[in-house]
């Protein structure tokens, strides 16, 4: 029988370098699956996109971003969502935060008035002219949250084949 | 004239529908409101709420298909899913996360898929044959975040994401 020793160049155990070394590929790794999330949220939330996007102001997508977590990396830090774009959860699940499912109107406060801009499957901005609205309907769910994970639980499943 | 009747994403939608309403009737399933009266569970389909859907509810519809991988090279047999969300809504808070867990478990085998076609002397009855069985994989299973002030639809509410897997 042979037994074969090894010795890391620097004296380190053996088993702190193995550990190191996936730590690092695991982190790298989750990396990559979070950048091609990104790219599939962005494109769910294009695809359901109902109107066009707002000229100035903050989006949805670029609020949603990659960062580095404890064990790897995320996408969309729900903290800045919150804060960004709240809209984030009542476009996903049809509700808003506050717990309404249509948004609020001039009767409701009358500073609520503008126009769309465009005028066909517009934004409503504020500002001249000035017209009242008072929406009926509710947001729909656009679920591009669940859009998003359901391509990529695909695709990794097929990487670990 | 062709009338369109119904393909496979709605064939999947109803084929879930009508295997929860099957169970619920079977189990006699129903959840108390918040003066201890037992409420059955309903099951609807759609996408949109509807003010006149009665709690506790299950809501079913197809939200998407995001796979349709080909069987193998040169064949157009593809192997598809479907994804549908199911939204659960109840009175009282706690019944949501436990009618969850109910549907999970009672869908985790998968389900027979049926192709419906209308009958004429019955609408409300159609035709059903067979299609194949459809696989589960749960996407996401999770409460969505309720507020005081939230309509009452949405005070309680638990949403599952599944993806059913069928050969065609």
């Amino acid at each position: 029988m042979a037994i074969v020793s090894i010795d890391s160049k620097d004296n380190q155990p053996l088993s702190a370098k193995i550990v190191a070394i996936t730590k690092d590929l695991s982190e790298k790794h989750t990396k990559i699956l979070a950048d091609a999330h990104k790219k599939e949220l962005d494109k769910s939330i294009e695809d359901t996109r109902e109107r066009s996007l707002k000229p100035t102001g903050n989006h949805l997508k670029d609020q949603i971003q990659v960062e580095k977590i404890d064990k790897g990396h995320g996408v969309g830090n729900i903290a800045v969502l919150n804060v960004k774009a709240p809209w984030w959860a009542w476009i996903n699940y049809g509700k808003a935060q506050s717990g309404r499912t249509i948004p609020p109107g001039t009767k409701e406060n009358p500073r609520i008035t503008g126009h769309f801009v465009p005028k066909q499957k517009g934004i409503f901005t504020k500002g001249q002219p000035k017209f009242p609205m008072n929406p009926k309907k509710a947001i729909k769910a656009h679920n591009y949250i669940e859009k998003a994970l359901g391509v990529m639980i695909s695709k990794v499943r097929e990487l670990l084949k | 004239m062709t009338i369109l009747h119904w393909q496979i994403g709605t064939n999947i939608e109803n084929s879930i529908i009508e295997f929860l309403r099957d169970k619920v009737t079977a189990q006699s399933l129903q959840l108390l409101d918040v003066n201890g009266v037992a409420k059955t569970v309903n099951v609807y389909a759609g996408r949109e709420l509807n003010n006149e859907w009665n709690l506790p509810l299950i809501q079913v519809y197809l939200d998407s298909k995001p796979d349709a991988n080909r069987l193998e090279i040169g064949s157009n047999k593809r192997l598809r899913s479907f994804q549908i969300i199911i939204d659960i809504r109840t009175l009282l808070p706690g019944q949501e996360t436990n009618l969850g867990d109910w549907v999970e478990e009672q869908i985790n085998d998968g389900i027979t898929i049926y192709d419906y076609t209308p009958n004429s002397s019955n609408p409300e009855a159609p035709v059903k044959v067979i299609l194949g069985h459809g696989r589960i994989d749960f996407i996401t299973s999770m409460l969505v975040p309720g507020y005081d002030d939230a309509d009452q639809y949405d005070q309680n509410r638990y949403r599952l994401t599944i993806k059913v897997w069928i050969n065609g």
